[in-house]
């Protein structure tokens, strides 16, 4: 049995609870997330995602149930302090993080976690520079203005700002929002490589293909409540869970539920890939030319 | 989503007090707020505080939203209370070290001081919680409209304090969600002394103003784009009415100052 990194058990969330403006987020939610695994957690705009996300990074407290992240379990009456301990082993990119950017230089900016958690100058700035050369960005940045940079750069400062303080759980949530095609690509082959590294990676996302090619495990939320958890390839060859959570298919999926709907033999499972689906086909024609 | 209440946020409530007209609200609490100053005897301020609590139980607003609008004044009252205690002079004095005295007028003053205090904020406590910001701004604008005749901007000065009251919760919103990316970062806010978390606080205040004037250029591009003419005349979407029941609450307040008179003779009376 795989060590779990992250366990949510039975709980529930309510926003401004015991006020006129109570609203229950979360309903009776346990879930598992394994050590070292890439988990994409999708489901529509307003399903608890982001308020799941900030449980696990000690943000919130739960309203009822507990939060485990890497054997320090928060309850409803954890303190402050207990909730921060959380945080220690996470690292949490915020939706368009660049907007946490502050300090008059990139280096400073990313030096400030690391300095938050208790490190010596000279280490904040040995794991900053680090940090700065996983995201692509070179010694010549350290010096400039976070503000000068452009908006792809902004949100890799942003992202070396958490790598920086060396997580073993890294929380994205939507990295790639608002950037070009090339720019989203940078960023997530960037997280893949985090994965291979050892990290174990939380992805919010609305992009299914970012689910069919990078993710091990799917988490599907809906209304707060946990609507399926397993892999990708189990997701998609599930038509009515995709149509019950609104879920659009990757490309590469409809064209096999289509080819299959029209009568195309596919070997195996539902494709993941384009490359996947064409190299079914290829071995499929191919028997059909030795047939003939 | 905001987790935090807000002092004097908007709690909707099927009452009377939130259906009247936001002019009359405003009209109400600051004539209320008026006969506040005017008051100088215990008698007058405990027939104050009974109309304050009428109209707190009126909103149907939970007691507890109150508190939490008084809650983060307590501090300066305690603080003016007890200066007013200890350093006021007049009538006997009881107790005295060095410049502290404690006489019989001071007692009064704070007590004064501490009534008014606590009367005045729950006082627009009662009107912000029972008027959504942009009605109370519609409110304001009415209300200033006879000014335009001396040429004072009324139209813009409305928009300004609008957009300004659109955007208090959109700034909290921030405020928190910045926060939150800090804390992320490692960033303990409630930890330290006075000095370090200022110095903390640094980390969230440049991303909010760097973000605010964003938005108030992107918000100034968008109204170009819609044409927006400082001098123009427009019309309403919500338009304000006055009705019976408007009148009705102004008279009660004309009942409420009968009623404050009279305490106002008796307290002479029995001098």
């Amino acid at each position: 049995m795989a060590l779990c990194t992250v366990k949510l058990n039975q709980v529930d969330f309510t926003y401004q609870f015991g006020t006129p403006f109570a609203h229950q987020a979360l309903f009776d939610l346990s879930l598992k997330i394994e050590h070292g695994s890439y988990t994409a957690v999708v489901g529509p705009t307003g399903s608890g995602k982001s308020t799941i996300m900030q449980l696990i990074d000690g943000l919130l407290r739960p309203t009822k149930g507990t939060v485990s992240v890497n054997g320090v379990t928060v309850s409803p009456s954890s303190s402050l302090r207990q909730l921060a301990a959380l945080r220690a082993t996470t690292g949490f990119v915020f939706q368009l993080p660049e907007k946490q950017l502050f300090a008059e230089t990139v280096i400073e900016d990313v030096m400030f976690g690391p300095l938050n958690n208790g490190q010596s100058a000279s280490a904040a700035r040995e794991n900053a520079c680090q940090a700065l050369q996983q995201v692509g960005l070179g010694k010549e940045f350290e010096q400039q203005s976070p503000f000068d940079l452009s908006g792809g750069q902004m949100r890799r400062v942003a992202i070396a700002g958490v790598l920086a303080m060396k997580p073993t759980l890294l929380i994205l949530d939507e990295p790639t929002a608002g950037l070009d095609s090339q720019g989203a690509r940078q960023i997530l082959e960037l997280v893949d490589r985090l994965h291979q590294q050892g990290t174990t990676i939380l992805l919010v996302t609305h992009h299914m293909e970012q689910v069919a090619t990078y993710a091990d495990q799917v988490v599907v939320i809906n209304h707060g409540r946990l609507a399926f958890q397993g892999t990708p390839r189990k997701l998609f060859a599930d038509r009515k869970l995709l149509a019950e959570n609104s879920l659009r298919w990757p490309a590469a999926v409809s064209f096999d539920h289509a080819l299959r709907d029209g009568g195309v033999h596919l070997p195996g499972p539902v494709s993941l890939s384009l490359d996947e689906l064409a190299d079914k086909l290829a071995t499929q024609l191919k028997g059909r030319d030795q047939d003939e | 989503m905001n987790n935090r209440v807000v002092l004097g946020m908007y709690v909707p409530t099927n009452s009377r007090f939130h259906s009247l007209d936001p002019r009359a609200k405003l009209l109400v609490v600051c004539w209320y707020v008026v006969l506040v100053f005017l008051a100088t005897s215990l008698v007058e301020n405990l027939w104050l505080a009974l109309i304050l609590g009428m109209m707190m139980v009126i909103t149907k607003v939970p007691f507890r939203m109150y508190w939490h609008g008084l809650k983060p004044m307590a501090w300066v009252i305690a603080f003016t209370v007890v200066v007013q205690l200890l350093f006021s002079s007049g009538g006997i004095t009881y107790w005295y070290w060095g410049p502290f005295h404690l006489t019989s007028g001071g007692i009064s003053d704070a007590g004064l001081v501490f009534a008014r205090f606590t009367l005045v904020i729950l006082a627009s406590t009662v009107l912000t919680v029972a008027t959504p910001p942009l009605q109370l701004a519609d409110a304001v604008e009415s209300i200033m409209k006879p000014l335009k005749v001396i040429h004072v901007p009324v139209g813009q000065v409305s928009l300004m304090l609008s957009i300004a009251m659109r955007f208090i919760p959109t700034i909290f919103d921030e405020v928190e969600t910045i926060m939150n990316a800090q804390r992320a970062r490692g960033a303990k806010f409630d930890e330290g002394s006075l000095f370090k978390r200022a110095k903390r606080f640094v980390s969230v205040l440049i991303p909010l103003f760097v973000t605010s004037f964003q938005r108030a250029e992107e918000l100034a591009t968008a109204m170009d784009a819609r044409d927006y003419y400082p001098n123009g005349k427009r019309t309403k979407y919500r338009l304000l009415r006055w009705q019976k029941r408007d009148w009705v609450a102004v008279g009660l307040m004309a009942f409420v100052t009968v009623g404050f008179l009279v305490c106002h003779w008796f307290n002479i009376a029995i001098i």
